[in-house]
């Protein structure tokens, strides 16, 4: 199967990983600061720097502790979410003065006292810590991108629709006097939205690749094999680095003459050796569909599955590195 | 003393009811979906929400006192740098914990970085000022804050529990659509205690 090009596969990330509507990250800002188009697109685009910035960084900081780089990204997340809300509020005067910017100043008020808050995005830690420490600066690039776009899509499709909901109007332009449905811009309302967006792009996806109505698209959310093969790798290297680390630490236990804690270091070890054993698996399946060329091409799978398996094995990295001894 | 204690329980039944920073206020979404799913993860984060918002509010208010800041985002600014000092220097602690406790270090400090840094415990100290709360109100609030993480968190793990094994739900609404439609029916309750109107 040929490799999936850069550009085919952003979108695939955008769409398969969506950082809102899949992996459920980065909810506050779009249910609280994007009950607006305009709103929903400055919270995209200081989200998207964030997080490019922050990915970057991370996948240059691979030797610098965890918690030390969860401090860095607050740090910059605070350097870009603090001058954006001291232009924001110096803006609002200028905005409001005028007449035919009034409404923008009205639609971008709520946003001066959340923008601050920016600053801990949970999509820009999340990413960081489970894509882009594990991969080069450029990856981590393309990635960041990718899920910047999708994060986008998701947090505009969610403005406008509360928008009109809550307040007849799309980007500023009155449509409707009679809509106002104040609901749509409170939490409740943005939790409602979502969870029926997250159900729709579910629903989509399922039917583009089981029925396979578009090819195209079907292969473009397909990741290639070579390319699982290589996540799949660069997994079971941090893990067996982890064994060796831990390894370590036990002599230097011994050579203290302090009495190790034998038995939760032998169960972390065993714990870290499955999970080794069990990322091999989905290798072995993939070496024996390429081994047999004869057989009649498989039925189109379906890349939600494939994706989930792959997301478990980072869900299992996570929760190993909350219970290494 | 009677005045202390009634002005923290009043700012702390504010924070997690009338005006419940998830619910209402939207805070913490993402980190209370993904604790939500961790039964064993409920309390710990909880407790460690209650201590870094309750220390975090009781230092900022103390600190605007001392400072002349007047500008909206440049007292963010200086909030946001005492919750990372704050972060630092209680993940320093940990590292600096004596052999003995190594095994429970990698857990804690994973568990300080989810609890500390999300937008509930920044944006307390940030509520706690827009509203005027005194130094008691500020750290009740804080305190608060973490009731209401907790509440909140097993109501939404006592929920996924049953969607989990609801059979009759159909195939796309099952996983995150679920869950966030049903935090959403939630928070529409809890809007309720506000009093809000929904259509004007």
């Amino acid at each position: 199967m040929p490799k999936a090009q850069p550009s085919r596969r952003w979108l695939a990330d955008a769409a398969l990983h969506n950082p809102v509507l899949v992996q459920a990250a980065g909810l506050t800002a779009i249910i609280v600061a994007a009950t607006t188009l305009q709103g929903a697109l400055l919270v995209s685009i200081l989200a998207g720097l964030h997080l490019v910035l922050c990915e970057v960084l991370a996948s240059l900081m691979k030797r610098v502790p965890q918690w030390l780089r969860a401090a860095v990204y607050t740090a910059i997340g605070l350097a870009i979410a603090c001058p954006a809300a001291f232009l924001l509020e110096n803006l609002m005067e200028y905005l409001s003065a005028s007449e035919a910017l009034s409404a923008l100043a009205s639609a971008l008020a709520p946003l001066r006292v959340f923008l601050p808050l920016m600053a801990v995005n949970a999509l820009t830690a999340m990413r960081c810590e489970r894509y882009a420490i594990l991969h080069t600066p450029g990856d981590a690039l393309r990635d960041a991108l990718a899920n910047a776009l999708g994060y986008a899509a998701a947090a505009l499709l969610v403005g406008g629709v509360r928008e009109l909901l809550g307040y007849g109007s799309l980007g500023g332009v009155q449509l409707s006097q009679t809509l106002r449905i104040r609901g749509a811009w409170m939490p409740f309302g943005g939790f409602l939205l979502l969870g029926a967006m997250a159900a729709l792009l579910k629903a989509a996806l399922r039917a583009l690749s089981v029925r396979g109505i578009y090819r195209g698209a079907e292969k473009a959310l397909e990741l290639a094999p070579e390319d699982r093969l290589e996540r799949l790798e660069k997994t079971r290297q941090l893990l067996i680095a982890e064994v060796r680390e831990a390894m370590e630490t036990k002599n230097e236990h011994e050579m203290k003459n302090k009495e190790p804690d034998k038995e939760s270091f032998d169960e972390a070890v065993a714990e870290i050796l499955e999970e080794v054993d069990e990322a091999k698996q989905p290798e072995e399946g993939i070496e024996e569909e390429q081994a047999a060329p004869e057989t009649p091409p498989p039925r189109p799978r379906i890349p939600i599955e494939d994706i989930l398996l792959e997301l478990e094995l980072e869900e299992l990295l996570d929760e190993f590195r909350g219970t290494e001894a | 003393m009677k005045d202390i204690i009634l002005s923290m329980l009043t700012a702390a039944s504010y924070a997690v009811f009338l005006r419940n920073l998830l619910f209402s206020g939207g805070l913490g979404a993402s980190e209370v979906l993904r604790a939500a799913q961790r039964n064993s993860e409920i309390l710990m984060s909880s407790l460690l929400v209650s201590l870094f918002s309750g220390a975090a509010a009781g230092l900022c208010h103390w600190l605007s006192g001392l400072l002349s800041v007047f500008e909206y985002a440049w007292l963010a600014a200086l909030y946001g740098g005492v919750l990372l000092v704050l972060y630092l220097v209680t993940c320093g602690v940990i590292v600096l914990l004596p052999l003995k406790a190594a095994p429970f270090r990698p857990i804690l400090l994973r568990r300080i970085g989810m609890s500390a840094l999300n937008t509930i415990v920044m944006g307390v100290p940030l509520l706690a000022h827009q509203m005027g709360e005194s130094l008691p109100g500020a750290i009740g609030m804080g305190l608060g804050a973490g009731a209401a993480f907790l509440i909140v968190t097993m109501l939404i793990n006592s929920g996924l529990h049953i969607l989990q094994q609801n059979k009759a739900i159909p195939p796309m609404f099952t996983g995150v659509p679920a869950a966030l439609i049903y935090t959403g029916l939630l928070a529409l309750a809890f809007t309720g205690f506000k009093g809000e109107i929904l259509f004007v």
